[in-house]
């Protein structure tokens, strides 16, 4: 597959602080590719190396195969797009007037109700940035990105601070870009939107790379143990319970079975409720996420 | 009151912390006394320098007798190197007279002085009629000048009085006599001796300081405030509005207190003046004007977008008032249609109402006008604030 | 070419509908220079001659020298006006509506001076003296040996004290809204982050700094069109303009402000250090120029630093473009040629170096 970066040992220094301490990743064609970590792991610092707002202290950076040596290229800007962190808007333009100025920026461009249409905002064109709710300012802050059509994508946290709604619709922009044919760095504090959108994920922590790969080997391989919840009446003694599991404890009114095998033990609750004839009331079952699998790496909640 | 005192803590602490406060409130009054006063304490004063051109093309009488060598090393005797000078003398030929009007033309020399050809005969001939009692018409010197440049203008007025000594002198070494005057000068309104342009300018700068104050301590605060939410934040707490307002003016004007106590002990104890700083009076008015201008602060805090439009703003509303309250420049024979403007400046009667509570002369307004009109903009304020519901809008 | 027609119309209308800054630089050069005007042409006694304004008041057996006064008034710059009694006399000058009072009676001269002048009582009392010597020398029957005979240079000149003030408060508000408004602009961008999000893009900083310049540089121009029409109006200034040479200066001054303001957005980084500065350097700029007061009678320091200040060029190459005061071609040459550089030099690095220390 085409590596779109790699980057090698890199180190970024702040005073005697290491931020990032010999970071190598690579980012394949067509791909989302999520940094994860927590506030303060390096993943902005390291983000904006890649996009030429800072100078790495040591290593070595390939984007589009060129070597990125000091600035970047102004030819390597033309085919990227940046959604930063916080995006202000230049006062006093409207809505298409900030992407058409933005489009003087570069080469080549798309057309403006092109990027509008597929960030969903036409019908905001004539408005002013300051009259957009948050999530349609940052859907504008990625049609802004998107305006000089640009084959790698880089989004810091873009959905911070947003309603579960407007995080909904970003989402599905993500996953269209993807489809598109886009490549896209994301870095994230949210597990969740990095498992739903994210190819392959590096984990961050204190400026170091703590693992890397698909969300679904990560999570088979530190996730840990799958957990089923259930009620049942009349409610079983602690003797009766432990006849179905070593593993199980009862939280409230309602009792928690930690399993390798979902299955199987799905199996034997039910064959168990029928022996001591226990009617099943709200059966759930937890899979392990990627919060687990860093809970379980670091030992940490990843927003402590 | 214990949410007055946290109000009034909390603001103060920000202030002091806040470089953009620090600045207005303490730099930059401070800053502007001593440039001000380093600038017009020496102007016209032992430093006047004017460049003077003579040209002498008198020739000596028959007699030998030379008038204009005479005049020419009076004025030599006023000119540098000496000391107490006004002139710096550069002595040209007749026939470059041409160079030397280009010269004032061009401001390279301020006047030409031209002695002409016939000047010791004239004056010899006028001397000899005048003592045998027959009118005469006086020798003239001729002073070329550009009336409308003021530097050449000024520098002909000068030398128009530097000839009268000259004369002065000639006439008492010729035994005339000079009728006697007593000679008195009395300066209307005023309080103190001679007052220097430290004590002129520092009430003004004391105003102005407060005005600036006004604005820059509470517009831009007020702005960001609203801009971040945190009227909302109080508002939804429940502290009483009334509560907010108190502790925070309360804590302005304690700022304002203190550059108050800066720019006094600055003007007497660096600058020599001798301001009445501890004046109960002054201290009660001053008191009375932050508390005006902490209200037209709401005014513009409520008004402005954003912290930066009222920092653009305040830079240009301020010199235009500094300059129609007669705080640098008094002010004189102005069109009444500027003088609506200065009759509705606050600062104007702030300036006068502090010139006379500080000790150094008569307001031009009356003391109750000075506390009229700063009320009346204090109640337009309160009106209009009143409308613009502040505490209830994020 | 295309691209650039954008850029500049996008920024044609972030300028156009900054309420703020249009205000600043349309009206701000008009209302500064009609303030100025007023409150100095006031000082000198009038919009068309330094004239000072003096009450007298002559005892009854003097009135027989009132006219020889007046005329002698009018030839040495002052304007009588004679009074009844000495309390209308103190109350003309505390009123302000002359600058001095004179009582003169067969044995004594009574000044009167009026508190609220402040430092301009010293030239007056300059002016006493003359005045003694000369009513004294009337009064005494002594004549004058030597008298000086003033002659303007320059025959028929219709200029007046306030077409000096003019170039002055055109040359302090240009730069004043040009450097502020440019080195405000630019922090602002700089604060919140819209400097940071063009650093990602291909466009490099001068060339933006040149869009957001080049709004200022036109509507400074207009401006001090308006703001010259406007003193032609109000005060009749009757200026033999050069219009080329008027666009010339003005041009070269606007980028080298420009420029400047570009500087210290840079320097100082956040907004309001950047304001603050700016504020304390045009009030240093405005005192120690000679818009003010002529260099002549400037103390010595203030001088140097006169020499020092841009604007005691710029205000010299207007009054030359204005046909106040003659000036040589190369010296306009020059002072255009150095303007226009260093302002160009300083947009083009600053510019760059915007962008660039957005990388940190």
């Amino acid at each position: 597959m085409e590596k779109i970066i790699t980057v090698k040992n890199l180190k970024k220094m702040y005073g005697s602080f290491e931020a990032l301490k010999g970071i190598d990743i690579e980012v394949y064609k067509g791909e989302i590719f999520g940094f994860l970590g927590p506030n303060g792991a390096g993943k902005t610092s390291m983000l904006e190396i890649l996009e030429g707002l800072r100078r790495p202290s040591d290593g070595e950076i390939h984007m589009f195969g060129k070597e990125v040596q000091g600035d970047v290229l102004p030819e390597l800007k033309e085919r990227i797009g940046v959604v930063l962190q916080q995006t202000s808007f230049l006062d006093h333009l409207k809505v298409k007037e900030i992407l058409e100025l933005f489009t003087s920026f570069f080469k080549k461009t798309l057309v403006i109700s092109d990027a509008l249409k597929m960030v969903d905002l036409e019908e905001k064109s004539n408005d002013y940035p300051e009259n957009l709710s948050g999530g349609q300012r940052q859907r504008l802050a990625i049609a802004i990105s998107l305006i000089n059509d640009p084959d790698l994508i880089f989004l810091d946290e873009p959905t911070t601070g947003l309603d579960p709604q407007s995080r909904e619709s970003i989402w599905d922009l993500i996953e269209k870009l993807k489809s598109n044919g886009k490549t896209i760095f994301l870095t994230t504090h949210y597990m969740e939107e990095a498992q739903r959108l994210c190819d392959r994920i590096t984990i961050i922590d204190h400026g170091e790379v703590i693992e890397m790969g698909t969300p679904e080997k990560l999570i088979m391989k530190y996730g840990g143990e799958s957990k089923i919840d259930f009620a049942c009446s009349p409610t079983p003694s602690i003797e009766v319970l432990k006849g179905l599991s070593e593993n199980i404890q009862r939280i409230d009114d309602h009792c928690r079975i930690t399993t390798k095998n979902i299955t199987k033990t799905l199996e034997d609750i039910v064959l168990w409720s029928k022996k001591y004839n226990f009617s099943l009331t709200n059966v759930f079952l937890i899979e392990p996420t990627l919060e687990d699998v860093f809970l379980n790496l670091t030992g940490r909640e990843l927003r402590e | 009151m214990k949410e007055i005192w946290f109000f009034f803590k909390t603001h103060l602490l920000s202030d002091m912390r806040n470089k953009r406060a620090i600045f207005w409130a303490l730099i930059f009054p401070t800053l502007l006394l001593f440039i001000l006063v380093l600038t017009f304490t020496n102007m016209g004063k032992s430093s006047l320098n004017f460049k003077v051109i003579i040209i002498n093309e008198a020739s000596p009488t028959a007699k030998g007798v030379n008038y204009a060598n005479s005049l020419v090393k009076a004025f030599k005797s006023i000119s540098y190197p000496n000391k107490g000078a006004f002139f710096t003398l550069t002595f040209m030929k007749p026939d470059n007279i041409n160079t030397a009007f280009k010269k004032v033309e061009y401001s390279e020399a301020d006047i030409v002085i031209v002695i002409p050809k016939t000047f010791n005969l004239e004056v010899m001939r006028s001397v000899l009629l005048s003592k045998v009692g027959i009118s005469f018409a006086s020798a003239k010197i001729n002073v070329f000048y550009l009336p409308n440049e003021a530097s050449s203008s000024l520098a002909q007025g000068v030398v128009q009085g530097a000839m009268d000594e000259i004369n002065s002198y000639v006439i008492s070494k010729l035994h005339y006599k000079l009728k006697t005057f007593t000679i008195h000068s009395k300066t209307i309104g005023e309080m103190m001796k001679s007052p220097s342009y430290t004590d002129f300018v520092s009430p003004g700068i004391i105003v102005m300081g407060a005005f600036t104050s006004g604005l820059l301590l509470i517009a831009p605060k007020l702005a960001s405030m609203r801009r971040y939410g945190i009227m909302k934040k109080y508002a939804s707490t429940p502290a009483k509005s009334h509560f907010f307002f108190l502790g925070f003016t309360m804590s302005k004007i304690f700022t304002m207190l203190i550059q108050y106590f800066l720019l006094a002990f600055l003007a007497i104890y660096v600058l020599n003046s001798s301001i009445h700083i501890l004046s109960i009076e002054a201290i009660l008015y001053y008191f009375f004007i932050c508390v005006a201008y902490v209200l037209i602060g709401f005014d513009i805090g409520s008004l402005v977008s954003g912290p930066t439009a009222v920092g653009a703003l305040t830079s240009f509303i301020n010199l235009p008032l500094e300059f129609l309250a007669g705080i640098y420049f008094p002010l004189f024979s102005l069109p009444w249609y500027v003088n609506i403007f200065v009759y509705a400046n606050p600062l104007w009667y702030s300036t006068n109402a502090m010139r006379q509570l500080m000790g150094v002369g008569l307001s031009a307004t009356p003391m109750w006008m000075n506390i009229l009109v700063p009320s009346l903009w204090m109640l337009a304020s309160l009106i209009f604030l009143s409308t613009r519901r502040i505490w209830k809008r994020s | 070419m295309k691209k650039m027609k954008i850029l500049i119309k996008e920024t044609f209308n972030m300028f156009i509908r900054d309420r703020q800054t249009t205000i600043i630089m349309f009206f701000s050069p008009i209302a500064f220079m009609l303030i100025l005007g007023f409150v100095i042409s006031g000082i000198s006694g009038g919009t068309q001659n330094v004239e000072v304004k003096v009450a007298i008041h002559m005892s009854n057996d003097l009135q027989m020298y009132k006219k020889a006064l007046e005329s002698e008034a009018k030839k040495s710059g002052f304007a009588f006006t004679f009074v009844r009694s000495d309390s209308e006399l103190k109350k003309f000058v505390s009123s302000a509506k002359t600058q001095m009072g004179i009582s003169i009676s067969s044995t004594a001269l009574n000044f009167f001076y009026n508190q609220s002048f402040g430092q301009y009582n010293n030239y007056l009392l300059i002016l006493q003296n003359f005045i003694v010597q000369t009513v004294r020398k009337r009064m005494s029957g002594i004549p004058t040996y030597i008298q000086v005979n003033p002659i303007s240079i320059k025959k028929n000149s219709n200029l007046t004290v306030i077409s000096f003030v003019v170039p002055g408060a055109i040359a302090i508000a240009i730069l004043t809204a040009c450097i502020l408004s440019t080195a405000t602009t630019f922090s602002k961008y700089r604060s919140n982050d819209v400097l940071k999000r063009i650093r990602v893009t291909p466009i490099s900083g001068s060339v933006f700094a040149f869009s957001i310049a080049i709004h200022r540089f036109w509507s400074s121009l207009l401006s001090s069109y308006l703001t010259l029409v406007a003193s032609e109006l109000v005060f009749s200034t009757l200026y033999n303009v050069n219009w080329l040479l008027f666009t010339f200066m003005i041009s070269s001054a606007v980028i080298l402000s420009i420029g400047l303001g570009t500087i210290f957005s840079i320097v100082f980084r956040d907004m309001w250090t950047t304001l603050n500065f700016s504020t304390l350097l045009l009030t240093v700029m405005m005192l120690f120029s000679n818009v003010f007061y002529p260099f002549s009678i400037m103390p010595d320091y203030m001088r140097t630093i006169a020499y020092f200040m841009p604007v005691t060029y710029f205000m010299k190459g207007l009054r030359y473009a204005l046909g106040i005061s003659p000036m040589y071609g190369w010296e306009f040459m020059a002072i255009n040629v150095i303007f226009v550089s260093i302002g160009s030099l300083m947009m083009i690095v600053g510019g760059r170096s915007m962008l660039y220390l957005e990388r940190r």
